[in-house]
């Protein structure tokens, strides 16, 4: 019944986003953007569970590991959404602005920040991506051999693109670990997806393994994101701590808080304890507070960066959301699905 | 009758030792030590042990040092001597967060160590078993366990000849 609708949900939700499209460009793009990138983390991030189980082995991925291939496999549906933002690069990126319209900063970065190398890269991760995601969503097989020289691209590429398509938003920030920490989050994020469909179908062992594999990423999450705050609140230079305040003005500083406390703080509270690492109903609990938690801190990310709060925003973010967010359920939903067989 | 802490019987193997405590706990004997060269995966389910305060002493202690490292923190720089450094706030939490994660970090350390200590009843530098010169095997190949006399259901032959059942390499008497 629920997985029937969910087709009929994204569709109307999709509906929606064309309307939008029509009424309001500019806020179409932002409202998508958003959502794009938050559901990408799913198969970026399990690509890259999928490669570190390649290179360590161990039971939990053997366990698992079906769960991580089906999301790999939506990789393509990634790329398909970016498609629709090729489209208007200019209304995204403000660096796209005239030269002489730009502060001096951001000009010097205009070598690197242009639109035909901008699509270069883009291309260049979406093929990469997509070669792994095929080798190792398809076939399990090859995929032993691509772990390593994959992983090593993966964090390269993740990290431009987390500089092209987060950070050039803003384009005079600029944070050297910013991509790690956009890394973090997304496995995070990924992790938390698959523990919330695997907890019911794995043993306790593996449970625990795959709660401790995941409290790890977060605690990687807090580190990179701690490690920023404090050298660029430190620092206060303007063009960086614009940055913060931008995301401290308004209702941004509590939706901040609250992605915080969702993303990080409940979830590190349960995974202390050891029994709720192996407690079906605990793991879940914590899997879905931080999947909540991640789509806040996501908009959260996003949408302060661009200057003022267009009304159509207001529920065209909540319609591409559940858009792109259909698209995924219903493209992994029928994977994951069959498995749940292994309930006894 | 000289007086005796208990009696202690070696086993050859770790499996044996752990079918035995099993089988010894279920008769219902508690004053149970078993000792082996190094940790024995199962011993301490057949002992049916369960720690819960070490992992809760080190989150109190976590908490305590936390807590305490952060007031200092802002004790001093708020209260005591509230002076202004590169335009930040006399409460600048972030930089407050990484002393009182640190000392977290070693309270929690410390609290598990010396919850650990208690324990296990440590330091012990005195214990009956070493009257036994076979007990000196404990440190290489001898996988003993020692039956307290003290245990409401020792028995002097009964527990000796249940001990040689469970497949003891030999049984000795200790000392008190």
């Amino acid at each position: 019944m629920m997985r029937r609708m969910i087709p009929v949900v994204g569709l109307v939700a999709l509906a929606l986003c064309v309307v939008g499209a029509m009424l309001d460009w500019t806020a179409f793009l932002r409202s998508w953007l958003a959502a794009t990138l938050t559901w990408g983390a799913l198969p970026l991030g399990a690509v890259a569970v999928l490669m570190t189980h390649n290179m360590t082995g161990g039971a939990w991925g053997h366990a698992s590991r079906h769960v991580w291939r089906v999301l790999a496999r939506s990789m393509p549906l990634f790329v398909l959404a970016m498609v629709p933002l090729l489209f208007g690069l200019d209304e995204l990126f403000p660096w796209m602005h005239p030269l002489d319209e730009l502060p001096e900063t951001v000009r010097h970065k205009r070598l690197y920040l242009n639109e035909p190398f901008l699509l270069a890269r883009w291309l260049f991760y979406v093929v990469i991506w997509l070669g792994l995601a095929w080798l190792l969503g398809h076939r399990g097989s090859q995929a032993r051999a691509v772990a390593a020289p994959g992983l090593i691209l993966w964090v390269l590429t993740l990290s431009f693109f987390s500089f092209d398509w987060y950070m050039s938003l803003e384009p005079a920030f600029y944070s050297d670990v910013f991509g790690l920490e956009r890394i973090c989050a997304m496995v995070a994020s990924s992790l938390a997806l698959g523990l919330l469909v695997l907890v019911p179908c794995v043993q306790a062992p593996i449970r625990q393994d795959l709660a401790n594999i995941w409290l790890a990423v977060l605690l990687g999450w807090a580190f990179m994101g701690f490690s920023q705050l404090i050298i660029i609140w430190s620092a206060n230079m303007p063009a960086e701590i614009g940055w913060y305040l931008q995301r401290t003005e308004g209702v941004w500083h509590w939706i901040g808080r609250l992605a915080f406390i969702l993303f990080l703080l409940i979830p590190f509270i349960i995974l202390l304890s050891t029994p709720a690492k192996q407690s079906r109903r605990w793991l879940r609990r914590a899997a879905g507070i931080c999947l909540a938690g991640y789509v806040l801190h996501m908009q959260w990310m996003i949408l302060p960066a661009f200057e003022e709060w267009r009304p159509a925003q207001g529920w065209l973010v909540p319609a591409a959301l559940v858009a792109v967010g259909a698209g995924f359920v219903w493209m992994t939903g029928r994977g994951l699905e069959c498995r749940e067989a292994c309930h006894g | 009758m000289a007086k005796r802490y208990g009696l202690l019987a070696r086993f050859d193997t770790a499996d044996a030792l752990v079918a035995a405590v099993k089988a010894m706990h279920q008769a219902g004997y508690r004053a149970l030590e078993p000792c082996t060269p190094y940790p024995v995966a199962g011993l301490p389910e057949a002992l049916g042990f369960t720690s819960r305060w070490v992992p809760v002493m080190a989150l109190a202690a976590a908490i305590m040092g936390a807590v305490g490292i952060y007031f200092l923190q802002w004790y001093s720089s708020v209260v005591s001597y509230p002076f202004v450094v590169g335009g930040k706030p006399l409460h600048s939490w972030p930089a407050f967060l990484i002393p009182a994660f640190v000392i977290g970090l070693l309270s929690a350390v410390v609290g598990s160590v010396v919850a650990m200590l208690f324990g296990n009843r440590l330091p012990r530098p005195y214990h009956p078993a070493f009257h036994v010169a076979e007990f000196d095997r404990v440190t290489s190949d001898g996988f003993f366990l020692i039956v307290a006399a003290s245990d409401p259901c020792f028995d002097d032959s009964r527990t000796a000849a249940r001990l040689r059942e469970l497949a003891a390499a030999n049984i000795v008497e200790v000392p008190a």
